[in-house]
């Protein structure tokens, strides 16, 4: 049962120095009721992805060159804006990094949300608000009665957050696009808001698509992972097999750098080198000249997805068959 | 080991002016009585929230605002009392490598003037500036070439590498980190983690490392200082803290760490409600409100750091027992 | 090592660096896609070239009196008619273009010292001395600005130096308010605070660091302040309160041609034209620069 399905894409910019194609045949899939994580660093092409599921890479000034995109086994690509106007918020939901910047300043915080649902739906604006304050309770927010009625910055980060979480939750979208949600909070007001997700996931229908650069979030809340480098999906599978047995060099290297308070590290293995720029990915396998499995095939050829027997997909030439 | 560091009951308030003639209305109570001491050699962690006031602390050290009231020495000379001139040479030994690495270096300088600036600014001049600043950036993990370029060129990583390389300039004692990777891509924070590490035992320096993220204050530092709401709640060494806490904060911060491990995940949440607003401070202890254990005592005594076990300080009035 | 790890070390390596263009190239390049700057551009280019070479380009001189040729309409003579006295109109205006280049430059480079001075200090030390200059600003401000230039010539007497103080004097405040405002937001960066950590002293950060990044607004402000110090400079000297006679300023010219509007126009119309033409090169000049400084800001 695919809810979302990501075939092939790859995308275009133009710029002053030229069109830059950031993606390589970006393919996953998200189930029905699954948490998928969209792993990656800065610059590996997560966000412009998230960004073209649901038509607005264009105003980012790209264009698809390739690839299709199905919802609910319906190609989105082809749909029109308006179309697929209908389908953002109602269908398919964007919680966005910053809540600062995502809330209109002016407009009570209670208003904001009866406004979403009222895009959406024709209902009087009194069935509105109850929708709307049950919302807010839902989402753990004290006294939606009076906080209805405060403006975004009057709220701290984390009530500005949930505020958008009821927003993104009103219009019971199937799903829901988690960007980096928590990365302006503060650690224990992200501690609450992850266990707000973990809990309504469990409560609602709806999947998500969670979009981040932090492990120890996705392993907390992701049932499947795709991990991302350089515009390439290069390993994605369950969140088990990711977490304890990586098979990509670059997944294995990203797990050992990261500082865990329940092991004793003299020193953190780190990924010799840096990210490289779009205008010059490396020939072959993009991760090639980081790697130190390296072999004289990466530097040609890219490897095509692997499947193994534990139910992971890996693009790496240690994994093809003799 | 000596005292490289001492803090002593310092306090900064930052007045909040308003109204139509524009009189003070309340102020912001940063840093509200701190103290402790940095000995020459250690790494010692600061870890809290925002709004804590902990950035406020290092730019109190480093002279860069002043005090409201106490006192500040460094090698036993109190800094507080300095002359500015005095003040600029004792910059040459305390140095601060700052947070955002996107606008700590000047973007109309190229990466050989920005490094040759705490040459120019000290005076140093009987040495050759390309060959020091050829010397950092190979310190630092960059190459010569890198000395053309412009910062808007560069990466995240390879700016803070340029700043490390800036404040390790003319060799100072004490570095005070200030948040050092947080905008950093995790594999770019681990070489820059590694790369401080190099630099501290390579160059004799004592380090202040402030963060948010307590894992990597685990990883890196020997011992911890916990502050709230411009206060400090426990000072423990690394293992000890994590094993042995005491303070109802410390414990909601050690359980708010999300381990990348699916099979630890964490099943409660540590710790409700918001951050009061630090010009409205809770009456008594100030974590009373947040914390679950709170009652009367709480409410209208301020608790004082009290040695729990040895070289553990703690200011709770109901420390924790079982772990 | 094997030769293709070699090669996988070499393009770990070898890194990319993007065209290395300045700043200004950049900000070259998209100048030049706005049609109207560059005429602009022009427009000032031809005023200062006119400036600098008037006594090549002049048929006559500006001060050669024909009595008996007097008020004439355009010839091929006399390109542009002649005036009251007899004199060339065409190489008074081009003698006329000196004066108000001179005007221009001298009075906004004044205006902009002052204003860059007040602006500087008022947002950098803050405090009283900043609430006693931000009073003095709105004060000024609120002066008309001819009145204000006005009083000033009256106090010291009317002349075109006179003018080029009363106009400084009256114009410093916009480039004062511009500098402390981007003086206060520039001052709380991080490299401030990372070079004043190094031991810099407000003098050097003040004008190493905060100055030459404040600067950008102030030179759009100026190249339009350039337009309204030619305006007034004409206005006051149609007042009579400007240059004296002979001196070929475009506002003495109208002012003493105004007579006659009815029965010879050419003797306004020139330097009116003239005027205006300048003005505009100025201002399509310096929109054009605040188009692309606007782009900077954005990225």
């Amino acid at each position: 049962m695919s809810l979302l399905n990501v075939n092939g894409l790859e995308l275009r910019f133009h710029s002053l120095d030229g069109p830059v194609e950031p993606l390589d045949e970006v393919t996953f899939n998200l189930k029905k009721g699954e948490v998928l994580g969209l792993v990656g660093e800065t610059g590996c092409g997560k966000t412009i992805t998230a960004l073209t599921t649901i038509g607005l890479i264009s105003y980012s000034g790209g264009e698809v060159i390739k690839g299709k995109v199905f919802f609910e086994d319906k190609s989105l690509l082809e749909k029109t804006e308006r179309d697929m106007q209908k389908i953002r918020g109602a269908k398919i939901s964007l919680i966005s990094q910053n809540p600062m910047t995502s809330l209109d300043p002016v407009y009570r915080v209670g208003y904001q949300i009866v406004e979403a649902i009222r895009v959406h739906n024709k209902i009087s604006s009194k069935e509105a608000r109850s929708l709307t304050i049950k919302l807010m309770r839902l989402t753990g927010i004290p006294l939606p009665e009076k906080v209805f009625y405060q403006y975004p910055h009057e709220l701290s980060g984390g009530m500005k957050q949930r505020i958008i979480i009821a927003i993104a939750l009103s219009c019971k979208p199937s799903l829901i696009i988690a960007d980096e949600p928590t990365t302006a909070l503060d650690v224990t007001i992200q501690a609450q808001i992850i266990h707000l997700f973990t809990e309504l996931t469990k409560k609602i229908q709806s999947s998500f698509l969670l979009i981040t650069h932090d492990l120890g979030i996705v392993a907390q809340m992701c049932d499947s992972v795709a991990i991302m480098y350089a515009g390439t999906i290069v390993e994605k599978g369950p969140v088990h097999q990711i977490f304890h047995f990586p098979k990509h060099p670059y997944t294995q290297g990203l797990l050992s750098c990261v500082p865990r308070i329940n092991m004793k590290q003299k020193i953190l293995r780190t990924i010799p080198g840096i990210v490289p720029h779009p205008r010059s990915f490396p020939s072959g396998c993009r991760f090639h000249p980081r790697c130190e499995y390296v072999t004289k095939r990466c530097l040609s050829e890219k490897p095509q997805p692997v499947k193994m027997n534990d139910g992971t997909l890996v693009s790496c030439f240690k994994y093809y068959k003799k | 080991m000596n005292d490289l560091l001492e803090v002593r009951n310092l306090v900064k308030f930052f007045p909040i002016m308003g109204g139509i003639m524009k009189r003070k209305i309340g102020e912001v109570k940063a840093v509200n009585k701190i103290s402790f001491n940095i000995k020459q050699g250690e790494t010692v962690g600061l870890v809290g929230e925002s709004g804590c006031g902990k950035s406020t602390v290092a730019r109190l050290i480093l002279r860069l605002i002043e005090p409201t009231a106490g006192e500040i020495f460094f090698q036993k000379q109190n800094i507080l009392s300095l002359s500015s001139s005095e003040v600029r040479k004792m910059r040459r030994k305390m140095q601060m490598v700052f947070q955002d690495p996107y606008s700590t270096l000047e973007p109309r300088f190229t990466i050989y003037e920005s490094l040759r600036e705490p040459f120019i600014i000290q005076k140093e001049n009987n040495i050759n500036l390309r060959k020091e600043v050829y010397r950092l950036l190979k310190m630092v993990g960059l190459k010569p070439e890198h000395s053309d370029y412009y910062p808007y060129e560069l990466s995240g990583g390879q700016k803070q590498r340029v700043a490390i390389a800036r404040a390790f300039a003319l060799n100072p004692e004490l570095v005070i980190l200030d948040e050092p990777t947080s905008s950093l891509d995790v594999s770019v924070q681990a070489q820059i983690l590694n790369l401080l590490r190099e630099m501290q035992s390579k160059l004799n320096l004592t380090y202040l490392f402030i963060s948010h993220d307590l894992s990597i204050i685990k990883y890196f530092c020997n011992r911890i200082m916990v502050m709230y709401l411009g206060k400090l709640v426990e000072i423990a060494s690394s293992d000890e803290l994590f094993n042995n806490y005491f303070h109802p904060y410390t414990k909601a911060l050690i359980f708010s760490i999300f381990v990348p491990d699916p099979d630890e995940k964490l099943e409660i949440v540590p710790l409700q409600g918001d951050v009061p607003s630090p010009i409205n401070l809770p009456s008594g202890c100030v974590f009373h409100t947040r914390c679950e254990f709170a009652d009367e005592i709480c409410e209208k005594i301020e608790p004082k750091l009290k040695e729990i076990n040895k070289g553990h300080p703690v200011a709770c009035h109901h420390p924790l027992e079982n772990k | 090592m094997d030769n293709f790890k070699k090669t996988a070390l070499k393009n770990t390596n070898k890194e990319y660096r993007p065209v290395p263009r300045s700043q200004r190239k950049i900000m070259w390049m998209k100048f030049r896609r706005n049609k109207m700057a560059v005429i602009g551009l022009g427009i000032i280019f031809v005023l200062i070239f006119t400036g600098i070479f008037a006594d090549f380009l002049a048929p006559y001189s500006y001060r050669e009196q024909h009595l008996e040729l007097k008020n004439q309409p355009s010839s091929l003579k006399y390109f542009f008619g002649t005036d009251e006295f007899g004199r060339c109109i065409f190489s008074r205006i081009i003698y006329g273009a000196r004066i108000s280049l001179k005007v221009g430059v001298i009075s906004t480079g004044i205006s902009v010292i002052i204003g860059i001075i007040i602006g500087s200090l008022s947002a950098y030390y803050g405090g009283i001395l900043d609430n006693i200059l931000v009073i003095l600003m709105d004060v000024m401000w609120a002066f008309p600005t001819i009145l204000l230039s006005l009083t000033i010539i009256a106090i010291i007497g009317a002349s075109l130096n006179s003018v080029i103080i009363a106009i400084a004097l009256s114009y410093w405040v916009q480039y004062a308010r511009l500098i402390r405002g981007q003086i206060l937001s520039l001052k709380n960066e991080l490299y401030i605070e990372a070079t004043k950590s190094l031991g810099a002293n407000d003098l050097t950060i003040l004008f190493k660091h905060l100055l030459p990044n404040a600067i950008s607004p102030v030179i759009v402000s100026a190249t339009l302040g350039m337009g309204s110090a030619i305006v007034l400079e004409a206005t006051l000297s149609f007042l009579g309160m400007g240059a004296q006679p002979p001196t070929p300023s475009w506002g003495s010219m109208m002012s003493n041609g105004r007579v006659y509007l009815l029965i010879s126009p050419w003797l306004v119309i020139f330097p009116g034209l003239a005027t205006m033409i300048t003005v505009l090169g100025f201002n399509l000049f310096g929109d054009g620069l605040r188009d692309i400084m606007d782009i900077k800001m954005k990225e």
